[in-house]
């Protein structure tokens, strides 16, 4: 998961503090780093996402947030 | 424009502070301050004159070219400012389509990247900004040695930084490449 420069990208719920997640009245914003090489092209791996995310979301909207792109160590 | 504001909100308090701390000074006889002075001390007097002088002018329409100047600047200074205020802020990452975004910073990374492989390059720098619509605004710098082929580094670099981008899905609404000779002494990269 991505959590921003300043680690920005968080829920806070009760005492849990979820990062990489940001939920707001309307959308959800998830935030990934992703990491080459990649299984499929990245709007793919987005909606492979919103697809698994959209049922738990409470009819929000959706959004994935790519932070940054690694290459994975060899 | 909120760092603008920020600026002027911070100044606003800075002189708000500043004038309690005079009121208090003043009210409570501080230091040999007395209230009773300061109608004198700021030139209250001066300056119920000099608005005198301005209303009567302006009801006679005898204004000077200079304060008809910096009325109508005042005017123009607070439209731009109203304009500014009004328009939407720029979006934070950069869309790559319906749901999907990207963080500028990702995006000059990969610019970089693409940048810095190609032969003649001895280094870049890329600024990435994000527009409304799906796409991002790419303004990138390489530097090169004196005498290059410069037409032809620029296309290559063209064609190098959109394929890259491609390949990772972003798209590019704007490319602009712009290269700059340099001593490679001065480089952080000497041979490519």
């Amino acid at each position: 998961m991505g959590r921003g420069r300043y680690v920005e990208a968080a829920t806070y719920e009760g005492n849990e503090k979820v990062s990489g997640v940001i939920v707001k009245p309307e959308e959800v914003e998830i935030h990934i780093v992703a990491r080459y090489p990649l299984p499929k092209p990245i709007p793919e791996i987005a909606r492979s996402i919103v697809e698994r995310v959209a049922p738990q979301a409470g009819g929000r909207r959706t959004v994935v947030v790519v932070e940054d792109l690694e290459v994975a160590a060899t | 424009m909120r760092i603008f504001n920020r600026i002027v909100m911070i100044l606003l308090l800075a002189g708000l502070f500043v004038l309690g701390v005079y009121t208090v000074v003043y009210s409570l006889n501080l230091f040999g301050y007395r209230l009773s002075d300061l109608p004198r001390v700021v030139g209250l007097s001066g300056l119920y004159r000099g608005l005198q002088t301005f209303v009567g002018n302006a009801e006679n329409g005898t204004l000077s070219v200079l304060t008809v100047i910096i009325l109508v600047s005042i005017a123009v200074l607070g439209l731009i400012l109203l304009i500014a205020e009004l328009k939407p802020p720029a979006p934070r990452h950069v869309g790559m389509h319906s749901g999907t975004y990207i963080t500028r910073s990702a995006v000059a990374d990969e610019v970089v990247e693409a940048a810095e492989r190609t032969p003649g390059v001895l280094g870049t720098s890329s600024r990435v900004k994000a527009r409304r619509r799906p796409g991002a605004q790419v303004d990138l710098e390489a530097r090169v040695r004196h005498g290059e082929d410069t037409s032809a580094i620029q296309s290559e670099l063209r064609r190098s930084v959109r394929e890259r981008l491609a390949q990772r899905g972003v798209p590019v609404s704007k490319l602009n490449v712009r290269l700059r000779e340099v001593d490679p002494r001065q480089a952080r990269t000497r041979v490519q």
